[in-house]
């Protein structure tokens, strides 16, 4: 198989490639690191490669495949780990000066073991925010050839679809080398949309499971109570085979919930016919921080559901402003708490963005940490009450496509264009979907469900990505 | 809440919470983060202006 069409098919692809033996993981790796050689000083997705210990599993992986021992679909299939993720291959950054170099010294946490277990192959670690928090912060990086800037240490994630934009955070650099076609899925986390935004930004497909489906032992916490590792891919059906493996309680994650085994993607030929899909503009497009040109990619989106069968009601969300302001309130504290004394010792080694938001959450009182976790049960209640009379909930996963770096930084209103906060607050499963290009930049469907309906997410998305094939349109930089 | 009456005592707040906290702050972040601190209350105040109810 030539490298092109490698880079071009999903992981279900690729096992099915493997499996009939038109491929071998070898040629996989090959070519996916002749594609980082070319594009990754472009797109800023790597901050490690491990190119020989790559080549090395694939070689064993190979070896194991032709004596008859296949480890599961996803044997010799190549990843890319956000670096918050520890890994057994390397040191874990955060993308920062300040985390002491021994974290994560330990090696794979338990997702990474199953992971690893299965048969997946570690190209490297890809780029993030600064501990996963907030947005690009130019003072930490290389933005132009200037000599004052050259000794900066951290490459700028830059998105495929137009390098002078920002590709969306925190899991960037998983973001654009999906999108760029340097690995088929990989691994990110989500605090407040992190995997979801930057997979909207990018056009590919982000995941964030309910909470408490996936350990996050073994990554660098940013708030606990509101952080889910999740798979960004090509599409909802690899997320849904990573997802299979990924899931599963561990006791070095106390909020891990025991629950019988599930196939997530043994559901995805179901479609959606009959399915009752609440539509929120009330609080997204119809709030006034959508564009124009988003809005009607969703309304187009909305179409393709109802011409597959699927019931569209509107709907009005309870608690949504709340719900997604008090994921950053409370991010806050939490991060702060993991965070303090790091920041006593350390405070020059953090960025000037990451050392200023994590301080706010010394600015949270107990009380009012108190009363985000009385809102976030309200609003379980009230959002659960929603769910008895729809299945998912459809919006755009942000009203606005990605940035342009050097644009206006108004944080506020930039912060009123993400629709993924709620979510997180609200701990349930929700997925972006490429819905096609708004201005040339790709733009995204967001689905969520109730809790623990990840099946039900995973396989509307599927359907819908039955009936579109913006999952498939590769960005100019290829 | 209004921002400008708070924002000279928000310094000194800010400063005395993180000092509590062991994190001695130059002074260009303390304005910073101090700066932040008026939205910040906003926000919390319309978290807390939310009825939970008594059985949470």
């Amino acid at each position: 198989m030539k490298a092109d069409e490698i880079r071009r098919r999903g992981v279900v692809e690729l096992a099915a490639a493997l499996d009939a033996g038109s491929l071998t993981s070898v040629e996989m790796v090959r070519a996916y690191q002749a594609a980082a050689d070319r594009i990754d000083p472009q797109t800023g997705t790597y901050l490690s490669r491990f190119d020989d210990l790559a080549l090395a599993a694939a070689e064993q992986l190979d070896s194991e495949r032709a004596q008859g021992r296949v480890r599961s679909v996803l044997h010799g299939i190549p990843l890319g780990v956000k670096d918050i993720v520890a890994t057994h291959e390397g040191p874990t950054t955060a993308q920062s000066l300040a985390l002491d170099p021994a974290w994560g010294a330990a090696g794979d946490g338990p997702v990474m073991a199953r992971l690893r277990a299965a048969g997946v192959i570690v190209l490297g670690k890809t780029t993030t925010m600064e501990f996963a928090i907030g947005f690009p912060d130019l003072r930490l990086h290389r933005i132009d050839d200037s000599a004052s800037e050259a000794a900066k240490p951290f490459p700028l994630p830059r998105n495929p679809w137009g390098l002078d934009h920002w590709p969306g955070g925190s899991s960037s650099g998983t973001a654009t080398g999906v999108a760029a076609g340097l690995f088929p899925a990989g691994l990110g986390t989500d605090t407040a949309g992190s995997v979801r935004l930057p997979a909207g930004y990018c056009g590919v497909t982000g995941h964030k499971p309910t909470f408490g489906l996936v350990a996050k032992n073994g990554v660098v916490p940013l708030g606990f109570s509101y952080d889910h590792m999740g798979p960004l891919a090509r599409s909802a059906a690899d997320c849904a085979t990573l997802l299979n493996v990924m899931a599963g309680a561990d006791p070095g994650d106390d909020t891990t919930v025991q629950r019988p085994a599930e196939d997530f993607a043994a559901g995805l030929d179901r479609g959606v016919a009959g399915m009752r899909i609440g539509v929120a503009r009330s609080v997204t497009v119809d709030a006034g921080s959508a564009s124009d040109a988003v809005a009607g990619c969703f309304e187009a989106a909305l179409d393709a559901l109802r011409a597959a069968g699927a019931v569209l009601v509107a709907v009005q969300f309870p608690l949504w402003d709340e719900l997604g302001e008090s994921c950053f309130s409370g991010l806050f504290a939490e991060a702060f708490a993991w965070h303090r004394d790091l920041l006593a010792r350390r405070w020059d080694d953090y960025g000037v963005d990451t050392r200023r938001g994590i301080a706010q959450g010394a600015l949270i009182s107990g009380g009012d940490y108190v009363q985000i976790q009385r809102l976030r049960t309200l609003g379980r209640r009230r959002v659960a009450e929603l769910f008895q009379s729809v299945d998912l909930i459809a919006t755009p996963t942000t009203g606005t496509t990605a940035i342009r770096y050097g644009a206006d930084p108004d944080r506020a209103a930039r912060l009123r264009t993400l629709y993924t906060p709620p979510y997180n607050s609200l701990g349930l499963p929700a997925i972006a979907l490429p819905m096609g290009l708004a201005d040339s930049m790709p733009a995204s469907l967001q689905l969520a469900g109730p809790a623990f309906a990840d099946a039900v997410v995973l396989q509307a998305g599927a359907a819908f990505q039955h009936f579109t094939d913006w999952h498939l349109a590769t960005p100019p930089l290829w | 809440m209004d921002d400008e009456p708070l924002s000279l005592a928000a310094d000194v707040l800010v400063a005395a919470l993180l000092e509590l906290h062991g994190i001695a702050v130059p002074p260009d972040d303390l304005g910073a983060i101090a700066a932040l601190y008026p939205s910040l209350r906003r926000r919390m105040e319309r978290i807390h202006a939310v009825d939970c109810g008594d059985g949470s």
